[in-house]
């Protein structure tokens, strides 16, 4: 069965002030398919996301069959993004204008997404004053407002409990069998194991690359695997990512 | 064995609104002791009750030994605070902040905040700006300012919030290392696999104690086992068992359903899967996150 990627980056390279933030990444990521990129502060993740959405150039390498383009990706970056100080509806009315939404169509996707998101009775609220966990489902159905059929999300559940984590992850669920292929940045190896792809990144390399099964076979865990890969990378000289 | 906290029906509100009702529990000296529980549980105001920034509505409680209402000056000499967001001097460099902390604490040994600083690997940064550091250093300044009077109880208020997997794990060693020396430790964690890395656990939830106990004997609570169920094709698999049971999820392709023990809704499971191609049904122990969000939802179910 021939595979349809919908991700693809291939040896991406890409520097700030000398620092390599990737240094020759490469992923690919089937359409339809939950990926999960997992590893620590500067391993890459925000910079990887980054570069695939188009928001970064790389130094060196591509991202296949090119950039995605705005109306293809939904980028949910990390932190809270919403304007504050404005409701939810205004929040939705502004990034349905950014993605040049007629009225109509923007009025049956707000009530829709509302809905999907239990922000209905929210919806007069001012987006600073919402929860934790409410101001990232704001966030997410805001980066899905132009149904992309990409969707990448950079660590959209830290900091929230896990009855906020619960109901987002039930939300990316419906996301993901709707059939959209989902990029994950996360710092929680718990929360990958939900995907079906899991990418290890260490210090701007690809550690490891698989499903949960091949990465964690049983008897072990996806963190001891981790650091299993992050010792031999470490006591390795030379080019020590494995990739698939 | 002393106890390091104690609190008898220990309850606050703020004008009509209550945020910890009837809270009694005890913590072990030496022990590692975390608090767990939705937003808004209470957790922060209670953890803020021992400290003595609030003063209780009702109820009593002793820290170190220490009355709570009427000996917090005695308590905040023996506890090292740690809140959330870490309350360090951004625009400081590290050793201004130790220095700070040292201070108000009236601490006049700098060999031993020199040695705090360097335990937990702060030598290269001392004189590196606060704000500038990275959250998983900036983590460790943060633990370094609330032990430079050598507390006996150290109560670190979610210490691993935004925190890489790295960092969180280092945190946990110097927690653990504290309590091996005797430093009792009270945590507040969102982060299940952290939480069963205490040696007890108090669960909070609407403002009330739900359970207490160990990470092992709060999962037992529960009463959970996860059917994993994997079968082909996985979306159709997916959707037909959450419509039966609205908890399920989706793990890789496989789908995960609390049941109320091994075995259990088995035949229904099957029955809703016919024509499709069930390659396995396996029983596992629930994680502490199952748990966790099964545990408050008992507690949640409207009572009387």
């Amino acid at each position: 069965m021939a595979v349809t990627f919908e991700i693809q980056a291939r040896d991406l390279v890409k520097s700030f002030a000398g620092v390599a933030a990737l240094d020759s990444v490469s992923v690919a990521v089937a359409k339809g398919e939950l990926c999960g990129v997992v590893g620590a502060d500067g391993a890459g993740k925000t910079t990887l996301l980054r570069c695939i959405a188009g928001l970064y150039r790389p130094d060196r390498g591509a991202v296949l069959p090119g950039r995605p383009g705005r109306d293809r990706v939904g980028f949910c970056p990390q932190g809270f993004h919403m304007y504050a100080d404005l409701t939810v509806d205004e929040n939705i009315d502004f990034f349905g204008s950014v993605y040049g939404l007629d009225r109509a169509t923007l009025a049956d996707r707000r009530g829709e997404l509302l809905a999907f998101a239990g922000l209905g009775e929210h919806r007069a609220r001012l987006a600073g004053n919402l929860s934790g966990g409410m101001q990232q489902k704001l966030t997410l159905i805001c980066s899905v407002l132009h149904r992309p059929p990409i969707l990448l999300l950079d660590e959209p559940t830290t900091g929230v409990d896990p009855l906020s984590r619960r109901e987002f992850w039930q939300l990316v669920e419906v996301l993901h069998t709707s059939g959209s292929t989902i990029m994950m940045a996360s710092a929680y190896f718990d929360e990958v194991e939900r995907c079906q792809h899991v990418v290890f990144l260490h210090e701007g390399r690809v550690l490891a690359d698989g499903s949960v099964d091949e990465l964690a076979p049983s008897g072990s865990t996806l963190e001891a695997t981790f650091r299993e890969r992050m010792a031999e990378g470490n006591a390795a000289t030379g080019p020590s990512a494995v990739s698939r | 064995m002393s106890l390091a906290v104690t609190t008898r029906r220990l309850s606050k509100s703020f004008g009509d609104q209550v945020a910890v009702s009837d809270v009694s529990l005890e913590v072990n000296a030496g022990e590692v002791y975390g608090l767990i529980g939705p937003n808004g549980a209470g957790k922060t105001t209670f953890i803020r009750m021992l400290c003595g920034l609030f003063t209780p509505s009702s109820g009593e409680g002793t820290v170190l030994g220490f009355d709570i209402a009427s000996e917090r000056a005695l308590i905040r000499e023996r506890v090292g605070y740690m809140s959330q967001g870490f309350g360090l001097y951004g625009d400081l460099s590290v050793d201004e902040n130790l220095r700070f902390y040292a201070d108000i604490y009236g601490v006049r040994d700098p060999a031993y905040v020199a040695a705090v600083r360097a335990r937990l690997g702060l030598e290269d940064v001392g004189r590196q700006v606060v704000a500038d550091l990275a959250t998983g250093l900036r983590q460790r300044c943060a633990l370094a300012a609330v032990l430079v009077h050598r507390p006996q109880l150290v109560v670190l208020d979610e210490p691993t919030s935004g925190v890489d997997p790295v960092a969180r794990d280092t945190m946990w060693q110097f927690v653990r290392d504290l309590a091996n020396e005797g430093v009792t430790a009270l945590v507040t964690t969102h982060v299940m696999p952290e939480a069963q890395r205490c040696d007890r656990l108090a669960l909070l939830a609407n403002s009330r104690l739900v359970a207490a106990g160990t990470p092992d004997e709060l999962i037992v609570r529960s009463g959970l086992t996860i059917a994993a169920v994997d079968a082909a094709p996985w979306s159709e698999a997916f959707a037909r068992l959450q419509a039966r049971w609205p908890v399920a999820a989706l793990y890789g392709t496989k789908v995960h359903i609390p049941v109320a023990g091994r075995g259990a809704e088995e035949a229904s499971i099957r029955e809703n899967l016919a024509g499709l191609t069930v390659k396995s049904i396996t029983w596992q122990p629930p994680t502490m996150e199952d748990a966790f969000i099964a545990l408050v939802d008992m507690a949640s179910v409207p009572q009387g």
